[in-house]
């Protein structure tokens, strides 16, 4: 497998064989992650697809040292809330559009609440923690992705926790 | 004097901490206030029993490739098309052994020397050129010019680069705001830019369009100096990107900075035009009060914002003021207030701003409390928006404080940083000796004396009692190299360093 900072290289002498292999690599995370952020597959697709082109375009800014995917991710979310931004910046979820961010793995008890309570946060709440609890990334990770100081994350997650709490403690009520 | 813990640096250190990192207070305090405090025990608790998702969760994964259609979109792309031969395409055949962002720039300079001349046909338009009212509309372009590129444009089109700051007909822009970049600083490891608007356009708008193939491309454009050669651009909320050094001393980077930065604290570039815009016209005073009035449209939490205001700004200053006492009154609060624990913990906690409102309206001036006042109206609100929850922001404040010589108030802003980790508090030190450059002599010993007991070393003002210190190895240090690459000893010389630097400050100050 050609490796990224190759893939890069070759895609600057305009081999656009080589940015497939970065796509195909990675398209199915970021897909992924724009449902985590905009909650439909549709749109999640076609906005993947602009964060690509915005990628290609940018490749030669790429710091070939970094990793590809947290550069890209930056990119892919400046899209996904550029994309929430142009809607009105409020994104009612369905709770179909919600399966289609997160799926249970397997018959758990508490699922039917996390999911709506998932659905009720706001999308930035949502990301970080699904970020830091389904991706399992470091907080510093985090702040790479997000371009934020890791305090910012510590708090934000914080937060974000916070309500993801109070959601699930008021269905519990 | 003992500097009192936040309750929430409390609890989200010890969120950190059941996620197996670093928070920003170390294990030690966390437990000592947590012996003390049983709302922090209680959250605490709440947090480490509580998972916040399910193990049984995990993301959706799609199968359908998107490749097929992103290819064909790929080989639409002008560049693309008359690429290499590994792109069949319309322009397939004409191989060339330019890098693709050497023909992206070669093309884009080519249609721009093709259009040249158009906005500064519509500068000069006098019906377009509207007294500035900030940018408003959702669907804005914004783009950022060089003042000094203006000024020292050569009238020879020969030594002129003209740039084109395309959008599609998707952008649907209704509205184009020129702004000239007024300086560019760095903050916290963060580049930031200030613009003045200059114009708006908004209806007809100074666009021109051709064909490109088989699509209509739009373009507003504008002359720079040679050195500006790339052209970047997101959705709605296109900007030049100007790369490398403009004009000796400052460089121009995209307004998507900002913009990150900003959506980070919720706030849009709209808004943040709002701010730039009330800061530089001559009636800003009563423009910023009125944007103050209406908190929820400023993005009075951002770091970039604070750092903006710290730079020279009379009249934001003047209106502003006020406020800025309000907002360290309410989160740093001095030590001899007498209010339980000592803070009020950060905005976004709503029982801490009660607190903190019930506060302020009951404090009269001597720092005592009127009965009977608690529940009055509270002054302008700056809670619920304002969040110095973090060292930039912190920092930024006290900066500001310095610069209008309310040195008493910058005090407790300057202390509060001293707690912070020292992967946090590096950028602080690095800015101390700007911060006290024209600050109160006094400022400047007593910001010494913090560095002196810092590094465990005997003063003769003593402040607050600081840790020391603690021992970070390089592998940490540059674990966490967003903020700063130092080894530990580094940090202790950095440390040392400035305060040498302040104690040169302040023999100037005696010589003087």
């Amino acid at each position: 497998m050609v490796h990224d900072s190759e893939a890069i290289r070759k895609c600057l002498t305009g081999d656009i064989n080589a940015f497939r292999s970065l796509v195909e690599r990675y398209e199915r995370e970021a897909l992924a992650h724009a449902r985590t952020i905009v909650g439909n597959a549709e749109d999640s697709r076609e906005l993947v697809q602009e964060a690509f082109l915005d990628a290609f375009r940018a490749l030669a800014k790429f710091d070939c040292t970094r990793e590809f995917y947290p550069w890209f991710y930056v990119i892919l979310r400046n899209r996904c809330y550029g994309w929430l931004k142009s809607r009105g910046r409020s994104v009612t979820l369905s709770l179909e559009s919600c399966h289609n961010v997160i799926v249970p793995c397997e018959t758990d008890v508490g699922k039917e609440d996390v999911e709506e309570a998932l659905l009720r946060l706001g999308a930035e709440d949502r990301e970080i923690i699904l970020l830091k609890y389904i991706d399992g990334l470091a907080y510093r990770s985090v702040a790479d992705r997000l371009e934020i100081p890791i305090g910012t994350v510590m708090s934000r997650l914080y937060h974000a926790r916070r309500r993801l709490r109070a959601i699930l403690e008021s269905a519990t009520n | 004097m003992t500097i009192p813990i936040d309750c929430e640096q409390v609890r989200i250190s010890a969120m950190a901490a059941s996620d197996g990192e670093e928070g920003p207070i170390p294990s030690v305090q966390v437990d000592e206030h947590l012996r003390e405090c049983a709302e922090c025990r209680k959250e605490v608790e709440l947090l480490s029993n509580v998972s916040p998702l399910p193990p049984t969760i995990r993301r959706a994964k799609s199968t359908e490739s998107i490749w097929p259609n992103l290819e064909s979109r790929l080989r639409e792309l002008p560049s693309v098309s008359s690429g290499p031969s590994t792109v069949t395409s319309a322009g397939a055949g004409r191989a060339t052994n330019d890098s693709l962002p050497r023909r992206l720039a070669l093309c884009s300079t080519a249609m721009c020397i093709l259009v040249a001349g158009l906005i500064f046909w519509a500068v000069d338009r006098p019906v377009s050129r509207r007294p500035s009212t900030g940018v408003t509309s959702s669907n804005s372009l914004l783009v950022m010019i060089s003042e000094s590129a203006i000024d020292n444009v050569d009238d020879s089109a020969e030594e002129e680069l003209t740039i084109r700051a395309p959008f599609s007909d998707e952008t649907n822009a209704d509205e184009i705001a020129l702004a000239v970049v007024d300086r560019t600083f760095n903050h916290t490891g963060t580049r930031f830019v200030r613009m003045r608007l200059v114009s708006v356009y908004k209806g007809r708008l100074p666009v021109g369009s051709f064909d490109e193939g088989q699509q209509q491309a739009f373009y507003v454009e504008t002359r720079m100096p040679p050195e500006s050669t790339e052209l970047f651009g997101s959705g709605n909320r296109l900007a030049l990107y100007l790369d490398g050094n403009i004009d000796r001393g400052w460089t121009v980077t995209s307004i998507r900075d900002l913009a990150d930065a900003e959506e980070s604290w919720h706030a849009n570039v709209e808004r943040f035009c709002d701010v730039l815009l009330a800061c530089e016209t001559d009636d800003s005073a009563a423009r910023y009060q009125e944007l103050l009035a209406t908190p929820d449209r400023l993005p009075l939490d951002a770091p970039a914002f604070y750092a903006l205001m710290a730079h020279p700004c009379p009249h934001a200053e003047k209106a502003v003021r006020p406020l800025w006492q309000q907002a360290i009154a309410m989160h740093f609060p001095k030590r001899d207030a007498g209010l339980p624990g000592g803070d009020f913990g950060r905005a976004g906690a709503n029982e801490d701003d009660d607190a903190a409102q019930a506060y302020l309206a009951g404090q009269q001036p001597g720092g005592q409390q009127q009965p009977g006042m608690v529940q009055k109206e509270t002054p302008p609100s700056i809670s619920g928006t304002l969040q110095l929850v973090d060292i930039p922001s912190a920092l930024a404040v006290a900066q500001i404080l310095a610069r209008i010589h309310d040195h008493e108030s910058a005090e407790p802003v300057l202390q509060y940083a001293m707690t912070q980790p020292p992967a946090l508090r590096t950028d602080y030190f690095d800015l101390l000796p700007d911060l006290c450059r024209d600050a109160d002599p006094r400022l400047i010993r007593t910001t010494r004396a913090s560095l002196k007991s810092l590094l465990g070393e005997a003063d003769e003002t003593p402040v607050a009692a600081e840790r020391p210190l603690p021992q970070r190895n390089a592998k940490e240090d540059i674990r966490d190299g967003g903020i700063r690459t130092t080894g530990e000893s580094n940090d202790h010389d950095s440390v040392k360093a400035v305060i040498d630097q302040l104690q040169t400050l302040l023999d100037g100050r005696n010589a003087e």
